[in-house]
């Protein structure tokens, strides 16, 4: 800019000497645009907490090591998650009311199975703090809690009463959903962080809650739910009668139970799916027997829709009466039902309606539900059916003591176990630290659902935030007109035909391409990106460069506060502040 | 170079000699053979100018005023008409200080329609803040248009250099064409010094003014216009002494000892010589002044020449309705604060209006009805006007 | 700055600035918007002659300005003549490269400048006319204009069937002069609007581009929507966004994803309640006939 003062006294001709930059017309203004960081809807519903508007901006950029350190932050597996998390994220994306949900676990997937390719690590660990933590259990929920401490400076150690970690995760996922290198991979990287497992531990054995307390600063308690239910059935004990935990444990040690020509599995869970399909590849025939209808199942759909592609048939609103046979299973009898009135948890109750039918088959699989084992949990913590009184932090009223995963009240997936962990470890850090629980609640949220994002020392901020605010981004929050209408990727499945020759993964990972182009399909709700259209769309040239580079600020001198900035925000990412007086 | 040009091939040479960059021009009796010639030129080869041939004269001043702004020697002409329709633009022309020539044939103004000589067209703009220069022949057109340049971009004011209809722009007299290269040395190309729009030198021309600045520019024009009388009367004399041909604003011829002197401008200077060189073989003590300047109003050298007399009689070929002729006012302005004894009665005669000729004949009348008087009869006397009262139908 | 997962990528817009802030447009003026990217397109060196307009007003009153480009302000009538004999002057002088460029308002455009704009063309003048039209003479305080569309409330035709005849279509009047360069562009679409200026640089003879720039104020409207009306215009193809070349060879530069219903537009803006259904129906017959004559000749 050139204008210096010129010539004092008037010029022969009314030619200008000055610059309207005298002229600071920030008094017009009676409100003024602001740049905010606001909640994604996906990131809300992340039971884990996960960063997902920022994580897709640094794949969309092609930033994939940075993308999956933002994860790394709030998840240590996404190579995992992109294959068994049932992403709800996706369910909530502001882009279903546009096209098509974003492929979230697509690219999630995409961006753990790199880092596994590339074996890359998770930054510096911080100065020791001195504290050591147990966690018992080594399934998703223990395992996030040792990463998380790790991370935050702690001496870990992992017991488990299995001969390999992994939880559930390992034992009760099938291989061809979640492949035995990729979750080795994720937990290995766990190892290599200098996190201490001693395996084949079992609690209420060789391990003892009273002495972990003493040797430890904190404990938390993530022995998760593998009790099975009885039935009280008439031959629940026949040879060919199976628990759903047990049978796809043994699957995973690679001792396949004898199933025979048919198999009938009972209920209408994953577990049940997961029993079904390893059925089918076990060469039997699968039926599935649930008692309510399809509407009511708590299976995922995807799960429903793979086990039918895979040839799995499914018997609604029917209940086993009997199990039928001598020493061994030949059948069962079973009892219609309909739907009568809800219960209290609104699910309609199935009633017998009288009719009864008896199904051939040569081994039953009961997968009606688990609990956890209430034997293994101190009294003074014991909730009814077993469960742990923790508060949203996984805190107990016993010193020392958190639980989480499956053994606390929390929805009953790899995710959710995930995030349980996490909060415990914000809870567990703080407590061994002794900055008191205040310290926990306020850390970042991410809105209602409770998550939070740790502090973690020596992270650079990879995707900078600078004015968060907990509110969500709804889809009439945003700018529709920037984003084109394209279809999502769709995730690649091997033709059912190809999948029951064996246990080999049945979705096929994206190629970089598709990833990109579908990261680039986030409307990164809530958060700059640095697209520049305040920028663009300032009629008063009152949007510039945030000094750091990332993003823009307002010129308050010269800012009329017309606001378009704020409609033209494609993401929500601003808003238009009206403050009383000086504004 | 000695030619026989008509007044309008003497401006075109003029604008040629000059070096004007950029022209801009719209036909209309009688300038129409300034750019015709001014064509004619450029189709030749003679003349490395940008013609533009606008669509009405309004764009034409505003183009030479584009044009001038790009730093520009530029030139326009018009007539009658034309010139009303410049109006706005003749304002513009001089408050945003663009040093431009623009010479005007003296055309009457409709209605009704007349395209003879008649001064009505410059003298309405009288307020525009334009240096003018009346012409009584075409050698002065040839030379007061090459010292127009030179006028206007010492001053930044615009000059109109004018002259009569058909009297001058067409009427054929030999011209003493210049020598280029004199021309050259007398007049240097313009140098727009820095207010043009230089692109390396980014700065907003003519923004609206507030109440509290504007007269401050309105001072500047009164001001350069008040140094104009010192600068056209130097920029004559320069000329004089390269050229050898002298002219002033104000010239005398036989008024020491005149009992009527006799004020005219334009191509009646030219008649008055004849008529004060016939009325005085008869023993009639006339004398003339020839005022060449309207703008800046040559006061001195109007009262020098008048002081004492005891009688001026205004020639004036236009009027201003509902007042009198505008040479008469200007005179009578310039005279008012002479003591009584010194101060001439001024009588007005309106001639020639339309192109209606002035004759010795006119100025004898002038003569015998100026001396025959104490007082003016009237504000304003009308010469040969025939004026028949209808016929009422009762 | 970049948007890859965007519609358009920002990266594509020049970031240095030709105008300063402090001027004294309206809060969401539509107009200063135009002409800051079109700046962008034009770089330097260009000069610039503005008549009485919205813009003249703009800058500021003397002796602050915003531009940072030279400008001439002229009168209202005249934008055509002096870009004529500005651009002669630089030509004569050995500075072609300087873009001489006209911004008028769709006063200066339609009415009291349209001899002089038809003059510039028809000697294919080697400038550049911008029209900015917010389709009134908004400077004055919105009065009736040869641009305002049927129907629009203006302090002029203030009742009931106001503003009966249609617009005048300059589109179609500066193509029938042929010159090399027509095009319509406007700043709800950046990238289009800064690539037709950098192009309309390159082109030698006359080029006329016309803006359309919302006027908040005038059209009644919350002053954050300016980009969004300016927006729904193109989508319901009441302003196409095209180029023409030499009167003969039609282009539609942005094609929208969905066409939106003329109502759309129109309910938008305070300066159109007045109209009724009947009224709006007939304006949508007159958008659809106009861009069907249009969409014949686009290659």
């Amino acid at each position: 800019m050139r204008y210096v003062e010129r010539s004092t006294g008037t010029p022969l001709c009314a030619a200008s000497t000055r610059s309207s930059l005298d002229n600071r017309t920030g008094s017009w203004r009676f409100a003024r645009p602001v740049f905010v960081d606001r909640v994604s809807p996906c990131s809300q519903r992340c039971p884990a907490g996960e960063d997902v508007a920022g994580t897709l901006y640094l794949a969309g950029q092609g930033r994939y090591e940075d993308a999956w350190r933002l994860i790394m932050r709030e998840n240590p597996f996404p190579a995992i998650m992109g294959r068994v998390c049932y992403h709800t994220c996706e369910r909530s994306c502001n882009r279903v009311e546009h096209d098509e949900a974003v492929s979230i676990h697509c690219i999630e997937r995409f961006l753990g199975d790199l880092a596994l390719e590339r074996d890359l690590r998770v930054g510096p660990l911080p100065e020791p703090s001195g504290k050591t933590a147990a966690l018992v259990g080594a399934g998703p929920a223990g395992l996030s809690a040792a990463y998380f401490l790790r991370r935050l400076g702690h001496d870990t150690t992992v017991y488990d009463d299995m001969d390999r970690p992994g939880g559930l995760m390992r034992y009760g996922i099938p291989a061809y959903r979640l492949p035995l290198d990729v979750l080795d991979g994720e937990i290995g990287r766990l190892e290599r962080m200098g996190i201490r497992f001693e395996t084949g531990r079992t609690l209420g054995g060789d391990l003892d809650l009273d002495s972990l307390t003493a040797e430890h600063d904190a404990v938390f308690l993530a022995i998760g739910a593998h009790g099975e239910r009885r039935l009280g059935l008439e031959g629940e004990d026949l040879r060919g009668v199976y628990r759903a935990l047990g049978f796809l444990e043994r699957v995973a040690e690679g001792d396949f139970p004898p199933a025979g020509r048919r198999v009938a599995v009972i209920g209408g869970g994953n577990s049940a799916l997961d029993c079904a399909r390893v059925s089918r590849r076990l060469g039997a025939e699968v039926a599935v027997y649930y008692r309510r209808s399809e509407a009511e199942m708590p299976a995922h759909a995807e799960e429903v829709a793979a086990a039918r592609d895979e040839g799995v048939s499914f018997e609604l609103l029917c209940a086993p009466a009997a199990i039928l046979g001598e020493s061994a299973v030949t059948g069962v009898r079973f009892s219609r039902m309909r739907l009568g009135r809800p219960d209290a948890t609104g699910r309609c109750r199935p009633e017998p309606t009288g009719e009864e039918f008896e199904a051939e088959c040569s081994a039953v699989i009961l997968a009606t539900g688990e609990f956890p084992d209430p034997e293994l949990v101190p009294a003074e913590v014991c909730g009814p059916g077993g469960a742990t009184q923790v508060d949203g932090f996984g805190r107990t009223r016993l010193d020392k003591l958190f639980a989480g995963g499956d053994l606390a009240p929390i929805q009953r997936t790899v995710t959710h176990a995930v995030g349980s962990g996490k909060r415990a470890a914000a809870a567990m850090d703080a407590f061994m630290r002794g900055t008191g629980p205040d310290r926990v609640e306020t850390l970042f949220r991410w809105g209602p659902e409770g998550n939070v994002t740790l502090d973690l020392p020596g992270e650079a901020a990879l995707f900078p935030r600078r004015n968060p605010e907990a509110q969500v981004v709804g889809y009439h929050a945003l700018n529709p007109f920037y984003f084109e209408r394209r279809p999502a990727l769709e995730a690649v499945w091997v033709p059912p035909q190809d999948r029951l020759a064996g246990f080999e993964e049945v979705v096929r990972g994206a190629d970089e391409e598709a990833v990109l182009r579908e990261a680039r399909r986030c409307f990164n709700c809530g958060s700059c990106t640095d697209c520049g259209n305040c920028f663009v769309f300032c009629p008063d040239v009152s949007i510039r460069k945030e000094p750091g580079g990332f993003g823009y600020e307002v010129n308050l001198d010269y800012c009329k506060g017309c606001g378009i900035c704020v409609q033209e925000c494609p993401r929500g990412a601003m808003t238009l502040s009206y403050p009383e007086g000086d504004a | 170079m000695r030619k026989v040009l008509t007044g309008n091939q003497a401006v075109a040479h003029a604008v040629l000699l000059a070096g004007v960059q950029v022209v801009a021009a719209y036909p209309i009796t009688p300038q129409t053979s300034i750019i015709e010639t001014l064509a004619g030129m450029q189709a030749e080869g003679r003349g490395d100018f940008e013609f533009i041939r606008v669509e009405s004269e309004h764009s034409a001043l505003s183009a030479v005023i584009g044009a001038s702004m790009g730093g520009a020697r530029a030139f326009t002409a018009t007539s009658g008409q034309g010139l009303f329709l410049m109006h706005e633009m003749l304002h513009y022309a001089s408050g945003a200080r663009v040093p431009l020539v623009l010479a005007n044939v003296n055309r009457a103004g409709a209605a009704p329609w007349s395209i003879w000589s008649d001064q009505t067209d410059s003298v309405s703009q009288r307020e525009t803040g334009w240096i003018q220069l009346y012409c009584e022949g075409n050698q002065e057109v040839l030379d007061t248009t090459l010292m127009a340049f030179k006028i206007a971009e010492s001053l930044r004011l615009p000059v109109m250099v004018v002259s009569d209809a058909f009297f001058l722009s067409h009427t054929s007299e030999p011209v003493e064409i210049p020598d280029p290269g004199e021309v050259g040395a007398f007049l240097p190309p313009f140098d727009p010094q820095d207010l043009w729009l230089d692109p390396e030198d980014p700065r907003t021309f003519g923004s609206i003014v507030m109440p509290d600045a504007y007269m401050e520019f309105r001072w500047l024009v009164q001001r350069d216009m008040e140094r104009a009388k010192t600068v056209v009367t130097g920029v004559h004399e320069a000329f004089g002494r390269r050229f050898g041909r002298w002219y002033s604003q104000v010239e005398t011829l036989e008024t020491r000892d005149a009992d009527v002197v006799v004020l005219c401008t334009g191509t009646v200077a030219s008649t008055g010589r004849v008529a004060v060189e016939r009325l005085r073989e008869r023993g009639k003590r006339i004398g003339m002044v020839k005022v060449k300047t309207l703008r800046p109003f040559p006061a001195a050298p109007v009262i020098e020449a008048l002081r004492g007399k005891g009688k001026v009689a205004v020639i004036d070929r236009n009027v201003s309705p509902g007042a009198q002729g505008v040479w008469a006012q200007e005179i009578k302005a310039a005279l008012y604060d002479l003591p009584d004894t010194e101060r001439p009665a001024v009588f007005d005669y309106i001639a020639g209006l339309g192109g209606r000729d002035i004759s010795v004949a006119t100025f004898e009348e002038v003569y015998e009805r100026t001396s025959a008087a104490d007082r003016p009869e009237d504000l304003d006397v009308w010469i040969g006007v025939h004026y028949a009262e209808p016929e009422s139908a009762v | 700055m970049r948007s890859p997962n965007q519609r358009f990528d920002n990266k594509e817009i020049p970031e240095q600035e030709l105008m300063f802030p402090g001027h004294v447009a309206c809060a969401g003026c539509g107009a200063s918007l135009s002409m800051r990217l079109a700046l962008k397109g034009l770089g330097k060196p260009t000069a610039l002659v503005i008549p009485a307009s919205c813009w003249a007003i703009i800058p500021g009153p003397w002796p602050g300005t915003a531009l940072d480009v030279p400008m001439f302000q002229t009168a209202f009538e005249t934008t055509g003549a002096v870009l004529s004999g500005l651009k002669a002057a630089y030509r004569k002088r050995g500075m072609d490269d300087v873009c001489v460029v006209g911004w008028a308002g769709d006063g200066g455009t339609y009415d009291i400048g349209i001899q002089a704009l038809s003059g510039a063309a028809e000697r294919n003048e080697d400038v550049l006319y911008v029209c900015y039209d917010n389709e009134a003479y908004m400077n004055t305080g919105v009065q009736r204009s040869g641009g305002t569309p049927c129907g629009a409330w203006t302090t002029t035709t203030p009742g009931a069937g106001a503003k009966p005849e249609p617009k005048k279509d300059i589109d179609e009047i500066m193509i029938a002069h042929r010159i090399p360069y027509v095009a319509t562009a406007t700043a709800a679409y950046p990238h289009d609007l800064v690539a037709k200026f950098r192009k309309a640089r390159t082109v030698r003879g006359m080029r006329f581009v016309r803006l359309l720039a919302a006027c908040p104020a005038g059209w009644r409207m919350p002053d954050n929507l300016t980009v969004e009306v300016m927006r729904r215009a193109v989508q319901c193809n009441l302003f196409p966004l095209m180029e023409v070349e030499d009167g003969r060879r039609f282009r539609q530069t942005v094609v929208p994803d969905e066409i939106l219903p003329v109502r759309d537009y129109l309910r938008m803006q305070g300066r159109f309640k007045q109209m009724t259904d009947r009224e709006v129906e007939a304006v949508q017959e007159q958008v659809d006939e106009r861009f069907a004559r249009f969409a014949a000749r686009f290659e």
